[in-house]
Formats: C-alpha cells, structure tokens, sequence
C-alpha cells in the first residue's frame, strides 16, 4: 500500500474522534489505531507501537493532504518531543512567512535523546507552525506547513 | 582548529575510515556534522580532539572540554533503515568496553536512556544527531568521557579512573569497530539484553520528567525495541520516548 495513503489515514484519525481505522486493498489491509484514551495523549504521553514505520522512516511530502492543510505538510517521523530552536538561547529555526529553500532544516524531533533534524523537502513560505515548542508529537503528525 | 594527525583507510569491501586528531576544535560534533561530503554510504569519519573550545551537551549546553586525557570524539556514519535508538546502543557498548578495558574493576551503569554514571556521579556524556537521508539516517554520535574534572565541578559530576589499558585512545579504538560492525551488520540483535545487563534501574521506582514538566513516578519496568522506557504506574504499562529520569537510591 501506498506510504501516503497510510499517511492520509494517519492524519484522519488525528483530525476525527474515531480510534480506529481499517483498510483493505485486495490481500493488503492496514489497521491504524489509537492507543490510551486522548486523555493520555495530553497528560502523559505514552507511545504507541504503531510508531514503528514499516518502511525506511522518511517524512513524507503530502501535497494532496486532507482538507484542513492546504500547501505542504511537513509531517514527524518519529514519536518524540517537537522542538522549534537548536538550543534554548537560540532563535527558532524558521518563523511564519520565512521562505525556506527544500533541505533547510527547520524544526527538531527529539526522541531518546536523540535529536533528529528535520527538515523541508519542499521550497516556499513557511506558512503555519502546528505544534508548540517542547510539546509532544505523534509518528506522521503534521508538523510544519509550507506554501 | 589545528590538526594533528589525519588517517584515510580504505578497505576491500569498499569501507572507507577517516580518523582526524585535532589539537584544538570548536566542537567534534559540529566539525563531523557540517563536513557535508561525508555523509555517504560506507564510511565512518571520526575526529578525535586534545580540548574543545565549544563543546556541546544536548539542548545547548556545553561541555566541559580543557586539554587533558579526557575523552572528546564524534563518529558519523549512515545506517539503512528505520531511526535505531543509538543513544541506548552506543551507551550500552560504552559500559562493556570500559569494563573490558579495565578487566571488570571498573563497571559503570547505564540510566535511560544514555547517562554512564560510576558511584552515583555521571562520568559520560554521549549527544546523538541525526538526518534523514534518503532510507536511512546520518548519525553523528560525539562521546566525552571525564577521566579529570576542575575542582569546581558540580556535585553530580564524577570520573572513569585511569587504570592501564583504560584510556581515550583505546577507547576510541574499540568504539571504531564497534562502529564498523553496525555499518556492515547493522543493530545487533542483543543490544536490549546489554543494555539492561548495564542498566542502574533493574526493577526499582523511577521518576520521570517529562518535556511538559510533568512528573511520574512509578517502577521501572523495561525499555522497548525503539529504545523508549516503560514505566509501571498506578498499575498501568506506559512508554516514554522523552524526558529526563531520576532515581531514588
């Protein structure tokens, strides 16, 4: 099945109070599940399974993403902490209305430690920031608009 | 930046090593991670340097880095795949080469998910970053290991003392080709086992901090294959990919 299709799932679930999403294709079928109630999500969140991609882990480009994103989305490729700065003292690495070049890094994930630089696979505006700064983020939540 | 030494190998099977010693660098990590040429399939680039004049803890801090025997190296290579949890595999090996080194008089343990503490005191310091590139990731993985510290060194601080065979040198040595059997076989199978064979928490209680400064408090239980802590709390089984944990002794 199509990695983007997974993603679309993904990005449905987040944006609907469903838990559970099944699909089949043929002998293909995909299950995508919420875990904990969302009361976890923001008090303590724990991580679900399903962040083990079953591919190469890439973010992945949407440029037909559902309704509520239009331009592209830049989506996290892991379960871990957002963060918008390399450092505390640092300015962020991109602000709303920044043009931002395919390959500039403009945010970081941070999961075990392990800072993982994210960055854009697409040129244009930074034209909305989805999450806040040190705030938890889920496998495929979008991260970053660009216009 | 001054180097003292660089060393270029190539071998058979198309692994390439570079090896640079530096007398002085702003910091090992940052050297690697700009070097954009390297950042290619099958090859390993360490840099090695005698002090740091910015070197680099997590979150911008910096680490302590004066000229001395202290350890200050970075590696940088590509694994295929999905992101490894590093900064647990890489600590877990650190424990068994300073052990092995030391033939077993000396044996740290590992605190979730990469802090080497020796008698209570945090000896080491391991800062992983990464890229994604093209079905894979680039690591570049720096190491400091504290054999001195200054004398106003905060209380939480310790060292690895320096006994023969354990140095940074052999150190560095046996890291490399630790190195060069995850780029040839990738993660080994039994790094979960290592860790928790290394790991200071066994089943005791843990409190966590989270990033939302939230606090919990609970058993440990257990890492996960990616590398999160699993904690018991209020008789729940809950992972934990950040955060900053504590123990009660």
């Amino acid at each position: 099945m199509d990695i983007r299709k997974i993603k679309k799932l993904i990005e449905m679930l987040q944006e609907s109070d469903l838990r559970e999403i099944e699909v089949k294709e043929g002998e293909e079928s995909v299950r995508i599940a919420r875990g904990g109630s969302i009361e976890h999500f923001q008090a303590q969140h724990p991580i679900q399974m399903r962040a083990e991609s079953p591919t190469p882990v890439k973010s992945i480009p949407v440029e037909d993403a559902p309704s509520s994103f239009s331009g592209n989305t830049v989506c996290s490729p892991i379960v871990g902490t957002f963060y918008r700065k390399p450092a505390p003292n640092k300015p962020a690495f991109v602000e709303i209305g920044d043009k931002v070049k395919a390959g500039d890094v403009i945010c970081i994930v941070e999961a075990m430690k392990m800072m993982n630089e994210i960055k854009s696979e697409f040129s244009g505006v930074v034209k909305s920031i989805e999450v806040d700064d040190a705030a938890p983020v889920e496998f495929g939540q979008v991260l970053i608009v660009i216009e | 930046m001054k180097t003292l030494n660089q060393l270029k190998l190539h071998f058979k099977d198309q692994n390439e090593i570079i090896f640079e010693h530096f007398s002085e660098i702003d910091s090992t990590n940052t050297y690697l991670k700009d070097k954009q040429e390297d950042s290619r399939n099958r090859r390993i680039s360490i840099a090695l340097a005698d002090q740091q004049l910015a070197g680099r803890g997590r979150s911008g801090k910096n680490w302590y880095s004066p000229n001395s025997e202290n350890l200050y190296v970075s590696f940088k290579f590509k694994l295929e795949g999905r992101l490894q949890p590093l900064s647990l595999i890489v600590g877990a090996e650190l424990c068994k080469i300073i052990n092995n080194l030391s033939e077993k008089k000396i044996a740290p343990n590992i605190k979730w998910p990469n802090d080497i503490i020796l008698d209570r005191k945090k000896v080491s310091g391991i800062l992983v970053e990464t890229e994604i590139d093209n079905g894979g990731f680039i690591y570049t993985v720096g190491i400091g290991i504290n054999f001195m510290l200054p004398n106003k060194a905060e209380n939480h601080w310790g060292i690895i003392p320096q006994v023969k065979q354990l140095n940074r040198f052999a150190i560095t040595k046996e890291l490399s080709l630790f190195i060069q059997a995850l780029t040839q076989n990738g993660v080994p199978s039994n790094w979960q086992q290592d860790w928790e064979q290394a790991s200071i928490h066994k089943r005791n209680s843990i409190t966590l901090k989270t990033n939302n400064s939230e606090i919990i408090k609970g058993e440990y239980f257990g890492i996960s294959n990616t590398g999160s802590l699993i904690i018991i709390t209020n008789g729940e089984k809950k992972e934990f990919a950040s955060g900053e944990c504590s123990l009660e002794y």
